[in-house]
C-alpha cells in the first residue's frame, strides 16, 4: 500500500533530522608485496617444465611417425618423402636438446641465455615467456608456412611499435610466400632463406635468445623456422625519427629533447627505445563506447607492485563513458577528483616516463593525447623536474628547494602581506613600515582590494596569453604586465608595494614545474587572502593547517600523497633533497616495488680500482 | 564502526602526543611551575615524566598480554561497567582539556595578535577549524603535525639561541629554590601534564602493534620532557623567578625579547602562526577523542555527527570563565581530576591483571 501524505511528510522530516551513516567505499591502500623467489632446479616448477618439454617432443615424434606411416602406406611422391626427410632431420636436431642435463637447465626457467631450439614450438614457448605474452600486446608472433619443397613452419617476431609494417609485408612476407620452387633440403634453411629469398640488405643469423631480444627491441624482425636451431634477424626499423618535436611545456636545458606525439604507437615506441627490456609490458585497454579510444598501460613487470597494477587496470577498465578525449582519463581514475591538486603526473617527456617506470610506477598513454599519465605520485613529485638529474647534485638540490619555496610563497605571500598590514604592523622594521605607509598614503583601496584587483588582472593576462599564443600572446603580456602595472601605479589606484608583492607571487607560481599545481595554488590563494584580511596571521596559520591536513588525508592510487615525509618511508634522497645519483640505491619504498634495489651500494665501481687495473672488456 | 583510523606508526603516534602535550608551552604553564618550584622548576618535567612513564609502562605491560585498546582491556579485566566508567572519565578529561585550551588560545589571540576581535568570534573560529580537521580524521592530523613539529622545534631552539646573551645562570641558583620534598610533590602533581598520552592506549587499535605503542610512548615522553626542561631552564635563566612567575604568556614574552638589529626584532609575530597551528591541532585532537569515546560509549556507527554539536557546546562552555585568570584556575582544578586517571587507572588494571593471572594459574 502506498504511503499517504502524512506518512510521506513524517518520513521526509525523519530523513532530514536523523543522521544516516554514509556508505563508505573501501579506499584502495597499497600494501607491501614480497618479491617472487627465483625458481631453483629442485623446485616442482622446474620438473614440470622439463616434463612439458619432453611430452611436447614425444607428441611431435608420434605425429611424425603417424605421418610417415600414412605417407608410406600410400604411393609416396618425391615431395612427400622430402617432407618426411625434413621432419626427421628436425627431430634429430631436437633430440640433442632433450638430453637430461641440457633439458634440466633450459626447462628450469626460460631465460635469454637459452639457445634457440630446433623446434618452433619450443621457441614460441620461450618467446612467450621472455616477452611476457599475451600481457604484452606490443610484441607480435606471426606464424606462417613457407611453401618451399617441403613446406616449412615458421614464425616472425617483431614489435608493432618499432617496425616498418610496409617493410615486413613487402620484403619479408611476400618473398616468403613466393618461395615455392626452392628446395629446402639442399642445405641449411636459414642460409637458403637469407641468400635466395629475402631481398633485404641487412640480415644476420643468430643462435641465442639474447641477440633476439636486443634485435626485437631495436626494431628488427626475427624469423624462426621449424627444424633450424637458429633465427634470422632482419632489419625493419621503422620508428619515428623526425616527426618528434621538442617539449613545449617541460623544456630543459640539458637532457632528452623529444616529446610525445598524438599517436599511441609512436609514443609506445619512444618509451620502448629508452627501456629496451622485454620486462616492459604494454597492455592495451579500449575505453569509450563511441570513441573506442586505445589506452596503453605500461609497466616493468619485475618491478611494479602487482596490486597497484591491478588497481590501475581495474579503474581504467571500469570507466563507462561514450567518449574519452585527450586529457580526460585522469579525472576518471584519480582518487580525489574534487580536490584541485593533481594526483597523477602528466608529462610530455618520454625520458620522464621511463625514469618513473624504472622506479616502479605505472604509465598510461592514451591514443590522441601527447601527454603520458604516471601514477602513483606524491605531492613532492610535482615539484621535480627532469632537469634535476641532468645537472649536478648541488644545482639540482638548489633548484628543488627554490621550487618548493616558490610553491609556498605563491600560496601565502600576499596573505601574509595582508595580515601584516591589517593586524601586525609591529612585525616589520620601522623603516619598512614607513615606506609602506608612504607608498599607500594616496591609495583609496584597502590592501585586500588592491591585491585582489592585481591578481585578477594577472589571471586575465595569463588566460588571454594562453588563448592567443605566439606574438599576440607576448604583446598581451607586455601591454598587460608593464603598461597596465605602470598606469595603475601612476593613477594612484594601486601602491607600488602591491605590484611588487603580486609580481613576486606570480613569478613564484610560474616557477612550479607542474602547471596544474600552479593553478590549484592560485585558487587557494584567494581564500587565504580573505581569511588573512579577517583574522590576520591566526587566519593564515589556520588555513595552512587545514591545507596540510587535507594534503595528508589524500592518496594517489593507495599511496599517501605526502609520503615519504608523512607517513615516513625510506626515501632514497630524491624527495626534497636531491642526492647524488650514485647514492640512490633503492626504489621508493612507498610504492612497494617487487625489486627494492636498483643499483649496488657502490655503483661507481671504477673508483675502487687502480687506474692501471684493467677493467675494460 | 567506521571511525577507526588506519595503521599509525611511531612517527604519527609521537606527533599526536607531542602536539597535545607540547602545546601548553604556549600558555601559562611555565609561570605556574616556576611559582611552585622556583629555580628548580626545570627539574619538574623530568620528575613528572618519570612518575608518568612508570604508570604508563604498567598499563602497557597489562596491554601486552590482552588484545584490544584500553577500554577493551578494561572490559576483559573488570567488566563492561568499569569500561564504561573509564570511558566517561576519559570523555570528561579530553573534553575539559579541549575547552580550556580553546579559551586560553582565544585569550592569547586577543592579547597578542588581534586585540580588536570579539572573543566569541575567535572561539568559534578555532572550534570551526577543529571540527573541519577532526572530520577529516585523526591520522591526517597526526601526519600534518609530524610535518610541522620539526619547524617548531627548530624555531624554539633558534629563539633560545638568539636570547643567549640574556641568560643569567644566577637566576637558577639552587639555594633560591625549594626543598626536595616540595620538588618531588610538585613533580608528581605535574604528572597530570602528560595525561594526553592516554590517547596511545585508547587508540591502540589504530597503531600497528604493541611494540609501536611502547616506542611511541617512550619516545613521546622523552622528547616532550627534553624540550620542556630546556625551555623552562632557559626561561628561568632569562627572566628569573620573580619576573618569570608573573607572565601569563611566557613563550610570547620570551620571543619579544629578541633584538639582533633594527631589522631583526619583534619576531613574536611570526610565532603566532606556529602557536595557532599547534593550538588548533591540540583542540582538534581533544575534540576527536571526545567524539570517538562518546561513539564507543553509545556504540554509535559514526563519530562525525557528534563533532559539530560537541564543538558548539565547547564554545559555550569555554566562554563561561570570567577571564583568563579564572580559566587558569580551572585548569589547575582539572589537573587533580587528571591525576586520578594517571595513577589510579594503570594501578587498578595492573592489580586486576595480576589477580586474574593468579586465578588462571590456580585453575590450571
Amino acid at each position: 500500500m502506498a504511503d499517504n501524505s502524512f506518512v510521506k511528510i513524517v518520513k521526509f522530516i525523519k530523513n532530514l533530522l536523523i543522521y544516516k551513516v554514509p556508505v563508505t567505499r573501501h579506499p584502495f591502500v597499497l600494501e607491501e608485496t614480497k618479491p617472487p623467489k627465483p625458481a631453483s632446479p629442485s623446485e616442482p616448477i622446474s620438473s614440470l617444465n622439463e616434463l612439458k618439454t619432453t611430452v611436447r617432443f614425444a607428441y611431435r615424434v608420434e605425429k611424425a611417425l603417424r605421418q610417415t606411416q600414412t605417407i608410406l602406406s600410400t604411393n609416396p611422391t618425391p615431395d612427400k618423402i622430402k617432407a618426411i626427410q625434413k621432419e626427421l632431420q628436425s627431430l634429430e636436431l631436437q633430440i640433442k636438446e632433450t638430453s637430461p642435463i641440457l633439458l634440466s637447465y633450459t626447462a628450469r626457467e626460460k631465460t635469454a641465455d637459452n639457445g634457440i631450439s630446433a623446434s618452433l614450438e619450443e621457441n614460441i614457448t620461450t618467446i612467450t615467456k621472455l616477452f611476457e605474452l599475451p600481457d604484452n600486446n606490443d610484441f607480435i608472433i606471426r606464424q606462417l608456412f613457407i611453401p618451399m619443397k617441403p613446406a616449412l613452419k615458421a614464425a616472425l617476431l617483431f614489435s608493432k611499435t618499432l617496425v616498418d609494417k610496409k617493410d615486413i609485408n613487402s620484403t619479408i612476407l611476400s618473398p616468403l610466400f613466393n618461395a615455392k620452387n626452392i628446395d629446402s633440403l639442399t642445405g641449411d634453411v636459414l642460409t637458403i632463406l637469407t641468400t635466395q629469398v629475402l631481398p633485404i640488405n641487412q640480415v644476420k643469423t643468430v643462435r641465442d635468445f639474447n641477440s633476439v631480444l636486443k634485435a626485437v627491441q631495436a626494431g628488427d624482425t626475427v624469423l624462426f623456422v621449424d627444424g633450424s636451431a637458429g633465427a634470422v634477424l632482419i632489419e625493419t626499423k621503422g620508428f619515428e625519427h623526425r616527426g618528434i618535436s621538442i617539449p613545449r611545456i617541460e623544456q630543459t636545458i640539458r637532457g632528452n629533447q623529444s616529446s610525445f606525439t598524438d599517436t599511441l604507437l609512436i609514443n609506445i615506441s619512444m618509451v620502448r627505445l629508452s627501456l629496451r627490456t622485454p620486462d616492459l609490458v604494454v597492455d592495451t585497454i579500449t575505453i569509450g563506447t563511441r570513441s573506442q579510444t586505445d589506452c596503453a598501460v605500461l609497466y616493468l613487470k619485475s618491478v611494479a607492485n602487482p596490486s597497484l597494477l591491478q588497481e590501475v587496470k581495474r579503474r581504467i577498465s571500469e570507466i563507462k563513458t561514450d567518449y574519452l578525449g585527450a586529457g580526460m582519463l585522469e579525472q576518471f581514475i584519480e582518487d580525489h577528483p574534487s580536490i584541485p591538486l593533481p594526483q597523477i603526473l602528466s608529462t610530455e617527456r618520454p625520458d620522464r616516463v621511463t625514469s618513473h617506470l624504472a622506479e616502479g610506477r605505472i604509465a598510461i598513454l592514451v591514443d590522441g593525447d601527447p601527454f603520458a599519465l604516471i601514477a602513483p605520485i606524491s605531492f613532492f613529485t610535482l615539484f621535480h623536474s627532469p632537469e634535476d638529474f641532468t645537472l649536478k647534485m648541488p644545482a639540482g638540490l638548489f633548484n628543488r628547494v627554490l621550487r618548493l619555496l616558490s610553491g609556498f610563497l605563491s600560496m601565502v605571500f600576499p596573505a601574509i602581506y595582508i595580515a601584516i598590514t591589517y593586524f601586525h604592523l609591529e612585525a616589520l622594521p620601522t623603516d619598512l613600515v614607513l615606506a609602506i605607509a608612504g607608498a599607500r598614503e594616496r591609495i583609496p583601496f584597502p590592501s585586500l582590494i588592491e591585491i585582489a584587483f592585481m591578481e585578477i588582472s594577472l589571471e586575465f593576462i595569463r588566460e588571454a596569453g594562453l588563448r592567443k599564443p605566439g606574438l599576440l600572446g607576448e604583446t598581451l603580456g607586455i601591454v598587460g604586465g608593464i603598461i597596465l602595472g605602470q598606469a595603475v601605479v601612476s593613477a594612484n589606484l594601486i601602491s607600488p608595494i602591491t605590484v611588487v608583492i603580486v609580481a613576486i607571487t606570480a613569478i613564484a607560481s610560474f616557477a612550479i614545474p607542474d602547471f596544474r599545481v600552479g593553478m590549484a595554488i592560485r585558487q587557494v590563494r584567494f581564500l587565504f587572502e580573505i581569511i588573512a584580511a579577517m583574522l590576520g596571521l591566526i587566519g593564515v596559520g589556520s588555513a595552512i593547517f587545514v591545507y596540510i591536513v587535507v594534503l595528508c588525508s589524500m592518496k594517489s592510487f593507495g599511496v599517501p600523497y605526502m609520503s615519504p615525509i608523512s607517513p615516513r618511508t625510506s626515501s632514497g634522497l630524491d624527495v626534497i633533497a636531491r642526492g647524488p645519483i650514485y647514492r640512490q640505491e633503492k626504489r621508493p619504498d612507498e610504492l612497494g616495488p617487487l625489486a627494492a634495489k636498483r643499483q649496488p651500494s657502490i655503483s661507481r665501481k671504477w673508483s675502487l680500482k687502480h687506474p692501471k687495473e684493467d677493467g675494460t672488456r | 564502526m567506521n571511525y577507526n583510523p588506519g595503521k599509525m606508526g611511531v612517527a604519527e603516534g609521537t606527533s599526536l602526543v607531542l602536539t597535545t602535550n607540547f602545546v601548553i608551552i604556549f600558555v601559562s604553564v611555565w609561570s605556574l611551575i616556576i611559582e611552585q618550584a622556583a629555580t628548580s622548576a626545570w627539574l619538574i618535567p623530568p620528575i613528572a615524566a618519570l612518575a608518568f612513564a612508570v604508570m604508563l609502562m604498567l598499563l602497557l605491560s597489562v596491554m601486552k598480554h590482552i588484545p584490544g585498546d584500553l577500554l577493551e582491556v578494561t572490559a576483559s579485566l573488570l567488566g563492561n561497567q568499569a569500561a564504561k566508567l573509564f570511558t566517561v572519565y576519559f570523555i570528561i578529561t579530553f573534553y575539559v582539556y579541549g575547552i580550556l585550551l580553546l579559551r586560553q588560545f582565544s585569550e592569547n589571540t586577543l592579547i597578542t595578535a588581534i586585540p580588536t576581535i570579539d572573543i566569541t568570534t575567535i572561539c568559534a573560529w578555532f572550534a570551526l577549524i577543529a571540527v573541519v580537521v577532526s572530520y577529516i580524521g585523526i591520522e591526517p592530523i597526526a601526519r600534518a603535525a609530524y610535518i610541522i613539529i620539526p619547524f617548531l622545534i627548530i624555531g624554539i631552539f633558534l629563539l633560545l639561541l638568539l636570547l643567549h646573551d640574556r641568560f643569567n645562570l644566577y637566576n637558577l641558583a639552587p639555594w633560591l629554590g625549594v626543598d626536595i620534598s616540595v620538588l618531588l610533590t610538585t613533580g608528581m602533581k605535574e604528572a597530570s601534564l602528560y595525561h594526553s598520552f592516554f590517547l596511545i592506549p585508547l587508540l591502540a587499535a589504530s597503531f600497528q602493534n604493541r611494540r609501536t605503542l611502547r616506542i611511541t610512548a617512550l619516545l613521546g615522553i622523552a622528547l616532550s620532557t627534553l624540550i620542556r626542561t630546556i625551555t623552562i631552564f632557559a626561561y628561568t635563566g632569562i627572566f628569573g623567578v620573580a619576573v618569570g612567575k608573573e607572565k601569563i604568556l611566557p613563550f610570547f614574552e620570551l620571543s619579544r625579547l629578541v633584538f639582533i638589529s633594527r631589522f631583526i626584532q619583534r619576531v613574536e609575530t611570526f610565532f603566532i602562526i606556529f602557536w595557532a597551528i599547534f593550538g588548533l591541532a591540540a583542540i582538534a585532537i581533544s575534540l576527536y577523542m571526545t567524539a570517538y569515546l562518546l561513539a564507543r560509549l553509545f556504540n554509535l556507527p559514526s563519530l562525525r555527527p557528534l563533532l559539530l554539536p560537541l564543538a558548539l557546546v565547547a564554545v559555550q562552555l569555554s566562554l563561561l570563565p570570567a577571564d583568563v585568570a579564572t580559566t587558569i584556575e580551572y585548569s589547575q582544578l582539572a589537573q587533580h581530576f587528571e591525576l586520578f586517571g594517571i595513577f589510579a587507572i594503570p594501578a587498578i588494571l595492573f592489580i586486576a591483571n595480576l589477580l586474574k593471572g593468579n586465578e588462571k594459574s590456580h585453575v590450571q
